[in-house]
């Protein structure tokens, strides 16, 4: 009320004011500016008569006083906000609203069970506006998300950038965040369309996720969706991109005459016998010479058949043959509007991802449906109905039921170039693996998944508000396997059945996951006097799921095109999975503000699971958070048009984890299998096998989380900095029990809540906006983090390596220092009869080997005890932890036209890669060599049948055909530590708003046309065929794994 | 207040609440089972994974698809070698760092059964063969380990993470291989006979027991007997007692009428050998005391032996020394070398198959033979694969043949590179009972009854009674390194070309001390003939025209270190975590 007072009292003032100069041509003009979000004052905005040199600023209460003429416009200016134009005319009073452009400390945020405003927030919060989002040619939302938030890292799956993609994400480097839509827990971000994000609260430190506690020890990513507006309008939307994809660093094979060279002085090394014969290399030559000639022949050691692989002659990069150009596309439409009483916001989406493979089925779909009701009931009573609906599909080759979908990446990368695509029949043939992966069947996912969530909001009396949701969600997946039945031919041109995909079979799976929760809190808000403003809350939730497995399979399909359970004839396999999932927890906050000046929040969240033995179960988890802004005191006043905003936040806060701890582990529990690896009275029984050892007193996890924040606005608010500090202790942390002999018998210990560790980090971000007159504007957006881990305790006495040990810093490589490659046969003469890498490997050492550096001086290279203590001449190499992560955005607009471009990077990380993609050679079927790989140790001339041609001063070692003799030189050493550092151009827009002229003779209200490019260019030092993002992912090893992709992507937006 | 006093309700009412009591829905606690007889047949089951066959080569390479009759050749044996010399005969073995064979789990789940079988309220005679199949696994398990390791720890029971049991140190040799010993007279005791049991010989029997009696009895006494006064002698050794306890084992198996025992004979020396080795059945063979038996449509259990011994090799190559054990048909030695002299490549392995103890046609293949007669058409063995790549090449021109069908259908390669092999395994077979028999009964220094062991092997083979007669060449593939008997060297021969190829060498000299017989020597192939392969190809010969794969890669010979290669390391992480557990000697 008092505020009202006042803004009257100074009203009248300022009347009394106009008149009295109302004689004069020239009147005095004043007014209020203030925010049309947040119906705050605009402090610090510019007020300029148009066309003069007469300016004024708006002072903190937003308000300005101007001399002016009737007739004048006022133009009123702030960064941030678009610009205010009014005319002066017979009253001397202005009010402005300025609509903002870009979101600013006055914004609104998303926080557990309530909102506040920025800035009043004493936590870490990072937000992340929906428009961030949209017009990317990703198909899934957290691709788009990438290097857009400070202190948020992502990483890819185990399958790299596949169809449909979604990456895993960490907040300050810790495990999964909670994700939470509308207040409902969500468990993947996958199925959430980009275009029905309103906004995203990243709530990183202890403080701000406590309220979530149990939930929530990696931090909460809260996503808002899009609600309709009050304004009596319909307003409706359509959005759509089509993307041409391209994979990039994708490796190629050598050419197949020179591999052959290659294989061949691999086998001499190796001590074996050419793997291409000289007749071989003759019919590659003249292929090579001719390729209207035969790809195969007959195969020496079964003329019947063709010759495959090191026998066959053609000439194939077989990544070609497999991946290429693919397309993506995105539709979604929207409807919404409404009027004071109620509102809605409808929508529906549609991706589709082909995937690059260019030979057989891989790929993703997704519908979404979102509808959204909002409806003020009563005065004092609100209710939200929100369906939400997705469906995706996922098509991956099954691959011969030979090897799951990392098979695909393994397979292709062995083939060699001489294996035969198509047999002199015209057959395609089993080892090209197109049979494999075209005919073999396909596997196929589909997840239905529907949440219904009902919300009310009660306001009893003024200040106090209850709310309670209930939601339900349904998620069934269906996943079916046809594994079919293929064939090549043989020299006659018969077909030839291969054994491993007979007999045919298929095999299904229905999953049902059925998820409830409640949430019931309630708000007082009250204020004591003008200065004291209070807030309480405290609430109920309660989460149950079931999830039920049914799964079956039968051998034998009558016919390849009717694949199912029924039309099977052989035995049938099935089984079942059951498992139900209970937590509960009561949460409460108390908030208290003074004067905009001094804050304080408290947090408590007393939380139970199901996980635990009972007596282990509950646990509670505290938060404190204060800030201050400075720059709202008086003392501020004189600094205020160079610092506008100048706040000190900070907190300490506890979490609960219960996530790392599998149930049941008080519990002695047999194992059961089905399909023993014996015959018994011809069948292969089920069994039971040993129970596990356990731990009857595994429980909560703790975290303590410190963070110290700034967030400062300079130069009229066009310069914004938030800036935080942190550090994390993990307490009673599950560990593996401890390293225990071998001779316990047991391989999987049970947890402990025994290991310590520390995170450490901080983030920095930056926004500058401004505009070059009145028609370019400007902003460049930056981030940068970095964190480091460290293991503080660890039950380890001995300090072995094999297990992590305290004081190890996460991500630590251990290695050999090398010392280049053995030059002289002396060298290596010394190395053997000194026996003196006898402890890498006992094979006999030669020229071009690698040469370890004695660490530790005692004459050998050895791992020592393999102890932390005694390493032997092990040390620490490097780091796989990505460090000082980054992204630019920098954005710009002249009339119509807008430019964007987004880098993001991290600018240190060490690797070690291994595997025949990056080693070339590994063994006589599983190499793979890329004009990269022939850089290698070579001391003899080439000859027609063999041989590159000397080549001493290389990268690679000498090669060999054989694992064994390969481990010499393919141990964890400095020499083949890659520097895996890398800046990307993520994303780089073009895009143009139709002027109003066009516009107006259609009944559109926005049309919007861009294009873009996505991975456009990378930074990097590493191997031009490992992608750093995907390097050292992949199941079959590194590199084996979905490349990533470039995208050149065509897109319109309408609005009617 | 009153809203603390509500919280306070609130807390209590929450923590009581049972919301979170979700017992688990699919899986079965201890205290549950261990009530009927059928608990204790299905626990029992999961140690039927044990043994080693093609799809289950305990250690080695994975899909080790010719099974235990390509395992010596990776092992390291001085009768079978690979393109890369053997780790254990090259002295090129590093110290393990953790894992390999010093693996305990098994051991562990078979303490468990004996903690809990006593809890099944059920007559003795419904739960005898279940406790007998914990008997044989128990002994089979810690065989495992004496035989890789020595002397090693002896569990009872399973231990808790805290238990100090876990830092023993090693228990006696003679009081492990005593309780393994202890172990397979109970399973004698409690296991059914074959022809009772359910499922026959694939389920464990007393025939069984009994013949891994006498190989656990033989490794022991030879083990004592051999490497005594060397760093891997055993205290309190006395040899005699345990070549009796192999003796009594056979002895009781021979008792008239009671087993179930016999050698296949069906009067067909051809290949009444090889259709061991080479049946899809072998339930009617009283020689088959146990086997692993394969069927494609049992979710795919089938493997690729046929193809990896007709169209493939996978890099097993038999070597002339092991051919040299093999006598002429008249039962006298046979001078291979004077043969090789004017009689090379093709023509000496069709002289050596005709010349020879007719086991000789059933392991190496011999021109002529059929390879397969199947959907992949019929193909006759010409010449041995010297001149192909991968895994179709033969390196010594010796190349293997034991257990091949060539009207298999997966022969030949002709389903592809298909797991679809339905050839069974021979785990157990009587034969090797004999063998232990005759060995045993001669380092006790008595008679063995040949016409009860040998002979009938013998005879199955179409050869001559035994005799012991004194082979002048015997220094060439026979150098113990110390003297033995003529006799004991007939019978030492018998045993490695009966046993051939079967996974049986790497013990076996291994329990002789026999480092002799290959040490600073390099194994060799056949007399080889160059105009038989173009003129490009080029294998290595020795100087008198011996295929020689090892020559460039090991000039010197195998380089076996006497102090160290007799047993592997104790995994290093392992003596780091228990102190108390000694180094093997030399590493």
């Amino acid at each position: 009320m008092s505020t009202f007072n006042k803004l009257l009292r100074q009203l009248l003032l300022i009347l009394v004011f106009s008149f009295s100069f109302y004689a004069f041509a020239q009147q005095r003009i004043s007014g209020t500016v203030i925010n049309s979000s947040n119906k705050l004052p605009l402090p610090g905005a510019t007020v300029q008569v148009k066309g003069t040199h007469r300016t004024v600023q708006t002072g903190i209460d937003g308000k300005f006083t101007i001399d002016a003429s009737v007739g004048e416009t006022l133009v009123i200016t702030s960064v941030g906000f678009e610009n205010y134009e009014v005319k002066v005319g017979s009253v001397s009073q202005v009010n402005a609203e300025m609509v903002s452009l870009e979101p600013t400390l006055g914004e609104v945020v998303v926080v557990g069970y309530g909102t506040e405003q920025k800035v009043n927030l004493t936590g870490a919060v990072s937000v992340l506006k929906g428009e961030e989002l949209v017009n990317r040619p990703t198909a899934t939302i957290s691709q788009a998300m990438q290097g857009k938030i400070p202190g948020v890292s992502f990483t890819t799956g185990p399958y790299g950038f596949e169809p449909g993609a979604a990456l895993s994400i960490q907040i300050r480097g810790q495990g999964t965040p909670f994700i939470v839509v509308d207040g409902v827990p969500t468990i993947s971000l996958n199925g959430i369309n980009p275009n029905d994000v309103e906004s995203m609260s990243i709530l990183k430190d202890a403080a701000t996720a406590a309220i979530y506690g149990a939930r929530a020890p990696y931090g909460v990513v809260l996503i808002t969706t899009k609600s309709g507006a009050a304004n009596g309008k319909l307003t409706i939307e359509y959005s759509g991109n089509y993307s041409v994809i391209q994979p990039i660093r994708m490796p190629h094979l050598s050419d197949s005459y020179t591999a052959a060279l290659a294989y061949n002085e691999a086998a001499e090394n190796s001590g074996a016998s050419p793997a291409y014969t000289n007749a071989t290399i003759d019919r590659i030559l003249a292929y090579q010479a001719d390729p209207s000639l035969a790809e195969t022949v007959p195969s020496l050691s079964n003329p019947v058949l063709w010759a495959n692989n090191l026998e066959s002659n053609a000439n194939y990069d077989w990544f070609n043959v497999y991946y290429g150009d693919g397309r993506r596309h995105q539709h979604n439409i929207s409807l919404s509007g409404g009027n004071k009483g109620v509102t809605f916001f409808l929508s529906g989406g549609f991706v589709g991802d082909g995937g690059i493979l260019q030979i057989g089925k891989d790929n993703y779909r997704r519908y979404n449906a979102n509808a959204k009701l909002d409806a003020s009931l009563t005065k004092w009573m609100k209710l939200v109905v929100n369906t939400r609906y997705y469906n995706t599909s996922r098509n991956t080759p099954t691959l011969d039921n030979q090897a799951n979908y990392e098979g695909l990446f393994a397979q292709v990368a062995r083939t060699p170039a001489s294996q035969y695509l198509k047999s002199p029949n015209g057959v395609v043939s089993i080892q090209s693996k197109i049979p494999f992966i075209r005919d073999a069947g396909n596997d196929n996912t589909i997840i239905n998944d529907i949440v219904q969530r009902f919300a009310t909001e009660i306001t009893p009396l003024n200040g106090w508000t209850i709310n309670a949701d209930f939601t339900i969600q349904l998620t069934h997946k269906q996943f079916t396997s046809n594994n079919f039945t293929i064939y090549e031919d043989n020299v006659a041109g018969g077909p030839v059945l291969q054994g491993s995909s007979s007999p045919s079979f298929v095999a299904k799976s229905q999953d049902l996951n059925t998820y409830r929760t409640l949430n019931v809190y309630s708000t007082y808000k009250f204020d004591a006097g003008a200065k004291h403003h209070f807030s309480m809350m405290a609430g109920y939730q309660h989460e149950h799921a079931e999830f039920s497995q049914l799964s079956a399979s039968r051998n034998t399909l009558i016919t390849q095109s009717v694949p199912s359970i029924a039309t099977a004839t052989g035995t049938t396999n099935a089984n079942d999975d059951v498992n139900n999932y209970a937590t509960e927890g009561i949460f409460s906050r108390f908030y208290y503000n003074y004067d905009n000046r001094y804050l304080l929040e408290l947090n408590g969240r007393y939380d139970g699971t199901y996980k635990f033995a009972e007596g282990k179960r509950w646990g509670f988890f505290p938060s404190i958070s204060a800030g201050w802004n400075a720059s709202n005191e008086n003392f501020w006043n004189n600094i205020k048009p160079y610092v506008n905003v100048f706040k000190i936040r900070g907190s300490w806060g506890s979490l609960g984890n219960q996530l790392n701890a599998a149930p049941y582990q008080d519990l002695a529990l047999l194992g059961t299998s089905s399909n023993l690896q014996w015959i018994i009275n011809g069948l292969r029984p089920s069994f039971t096998t040993a129970p596990n050892l356990v731990n009857p007193d595994v429980t909560w996890e703790t975290s303590n989380t410190i963070n110290l924040g700034f967030d400062l606005a300079f130069l009229r608010n066009r310069l914004n900095i938030t800036t935080d500090i942190y550090e994390r202790k993990t307490f009673e942390q599950l560990g593996p029990a401890q390293a225990v002999p071998a001779v316990i018998g047991v391989v999987n210990l049970p947890q402990s809540n025994n290991m310590e560790t520390k995170t450490k980090g901080w983030e920095f971000s930056f926004t500058w906006n401004d505009n070059v007159g009145k028609d370019f504007k400007y902003s460049v957006t930056g981030i940068l983090f970095d964190y480091t881990t460290t293991i503080t305790k660890y039950n380890n006495p001995t300090g072995i390596l094999t297990t992590s040990y305290a004081g190890q810093k996460q991500g630590e490589i251990w290695g050999f220092v090398s010392n280049g490659l053995i030059a002289t046969q002396a060298e290596a003469d010394d190395i053997n009869t000194g026996f003196i890498q006898q402890g890498i490997s006992g094979h006999l050492w030669k020229t071009g080997d690698v040469r370890y550096t004695d660490l530790n001086k005692d004459g050998l290279i050895t791992i020592g005890a393999n102890t932390v203590s005694d390493p032997g001449d092990q040390k620490v190499i490097g780091n796989t932890t990505p460090r000082y992560q980054y992204g630019l955005t920098l954005r710009a607009e002249w009339k119509g036209l807008d430019f964007s471009m987004f880098w993001q990077g991290a600018a240190k990380r060490d690797l070690i890669l291994s595997g025949n993609m990056f080693w070339g050679f590994i063994s006589g079927n599983q190499s793979s060599i890329f004009p990269g790989h022939l850089d290698y140790y070579r001391d003899v001339d080439a000859d027609k049948y063999k041989g590159l041609g000397k080549n001493t001063e290389s990268y690679f070692p000498r090669p060999y055909l054989d694992l064994s003799m390969n481990a010499k030189n393919q141990v964890t050493q400095t020499r083949y530590l890659l520097n895996a550092a890398y800046a990307r151009l993520k994303n780089m827009q073009l895009g143009y708003h139709m002027p109003g002229l066009i516009l107006r003779k259609t009944k559109l209200q926005n049309i919007y046309l861009y294009v873009s490019g996505e991975n456009l260019a990378t930074i990097t030092d590493m191997p031009d065929h490992f992608d750093p993002e995907t390097a050292n992912v992949g199941v079959a090893g590194n590199g084996k794994s979905y490349f990533s992709q470039s995208a050149i992507t065509f897109g319109i937006n309408l609005r009617f | 207040m009153k809203k603390y006093i509500y919280m306070v309700v609130l807390v209590s009412l929450v923590a009581c609440s049972k919301n979170l009591d979700q017992p688990p829905q699919d899986q079965i606690s201890n205290s549950q089972y261990w009530k009927t007889a059928q608990d204790l047949e299905t626990y029992m089951y999961q140690f039927y994974r044990v043994f080693p066959h093609f799809k289950n080569l305990v250690n080695i390479v994975p899909n080790f698809f010719i099974g235990n009759i390509g395992s010596d050749a990776v092992y390291g044996s001085d009768h079978q070698v690979m393109t890369a010399p053997a780790t254990q005969l090259n002295g090129t073995g590093t110290a393990t760092t953790s894992g390999g064979n010093w693996n305990w789990v098994n051991i562990r789940s078979v303490n468990i059964f004996f903690e809990n079988y006593q809890k099944v309220n059920d007559v003795p005679g419904n739960i005898n063969h279940f406790v007998g199949e914990a008997h044989f696994f128990k002994a089979w398990l810690y065989f495992e380990k004496v035989r890789l390791f020595g002397d090693v720890p002896w569990y009872t029971n399973s231990m808790q993470i805290d238990d100090p049991a876990l830092y023993n140190p090693r228990t006696k040799r003679t009081e492990v291989v005593d309780s393994i010993l202890w172990h397979l007279d109970r399973a004698v005791e409690k296991l059914k006979l074959r022809k009772d049991a359910a499922g026959t010989n694939n389920r464990l029997n007393k025939e069984v027991a009994l013949i891994f009696k006498s190989r656990v009895a033989l490794f022991e006494g030879s083990w004592q007997k051999y490497h005594a006064g060397t760093p891997f002698g055993t205290a309190g050794a006395d040899p005699n007692k345990y070549f009796q306890s192999a003796v009594d084992a056979v002895t009781e198996l021979q008792t008239p009428g009671k087993y179930t025992v016999g050698i296949t004979n069906n009067g067909k020396p051809a290949s009444d050998y090889n259709s061991l080795f080479s049946s899809r059945d072998l339930s009617a063979s009283t020689e088959i005391a146990l086997w692993c038996k394969f069927d494609k449509s049992q979710s795919t259990w089938s493997h690729n032996f046929q193809q990896f011994i007709t169209r493939q090799t996978n890099d097993v190559n038999v070597t002339y020394q092991l051919i040299q054990n093999y006598l002429g048909t008249t039962g006298l030695p046979y001078d291979y070398g004077s043969v090789a002299l004017t009689v090379k490549g093709s023509a000496f392995l069709t002289k050596i198959g005709t010349d020879c103890d007719p086991r000789l046609r059933q392991v190496i293949w011999i021109p002529g033979q059929t390879m397969w007669d199947n959907s992949a058409g019929t193909v006759l063995f010409t010449k041995p694969f010297l001149d192909k790549t991968g895994n179709a090449k033969n390196n010594t021109g010796f190349q293997l043949n034991k257990g091949v069908d060539p009207k298999d259908p997966t022969a030949g390669g002709a389903l592809g590179f298909a797991t679809a092999c339905e050839t069974g395994a021979v785990i157990f077979r009587y034969a090797e009972a004999l063998l232990n028999y005759a060995e045993a009964k001669l380092e006790l220094g008595q008679a063995p009854d040949y016409d009860k062991s040998l002979n009938l092997l013998r005879s199955r083979a179409g050869m001559p009674d035994f005799s012991v007669i004194a082979d002048v060449n015997r220094l060439n593939y026979a150098d113990w390194g110390y003297a033995i008997s003529d006799e004991l060297n007939e019978v030492r021969r018998e045993r490695a070309v009966e046993l051939a190829c079967e996974g049986f060498r790497y013990d076996d000299w291994r329990r002789w001390r026999a480092h002799n017989l290959f040490l600073q020597k390099r194994p060799l192939g056949f007399p080889y003939l160059a105009s038989e392969y173009p003129a490009s190809l080029v294998v290595p010969t020795n100087a008198d025209g011996f295929v020689d794969p090892f020559m460039g890669i090991i000039p010197g010979g195998y380089n076996f270190i006497v102090g160290r290669d007799y047993l592997e390391s104790i995994p290093i992480n392992e003596i780091t975590l228990n102190p108390n557990l000694a180094q093997n000697p030399g590493w």
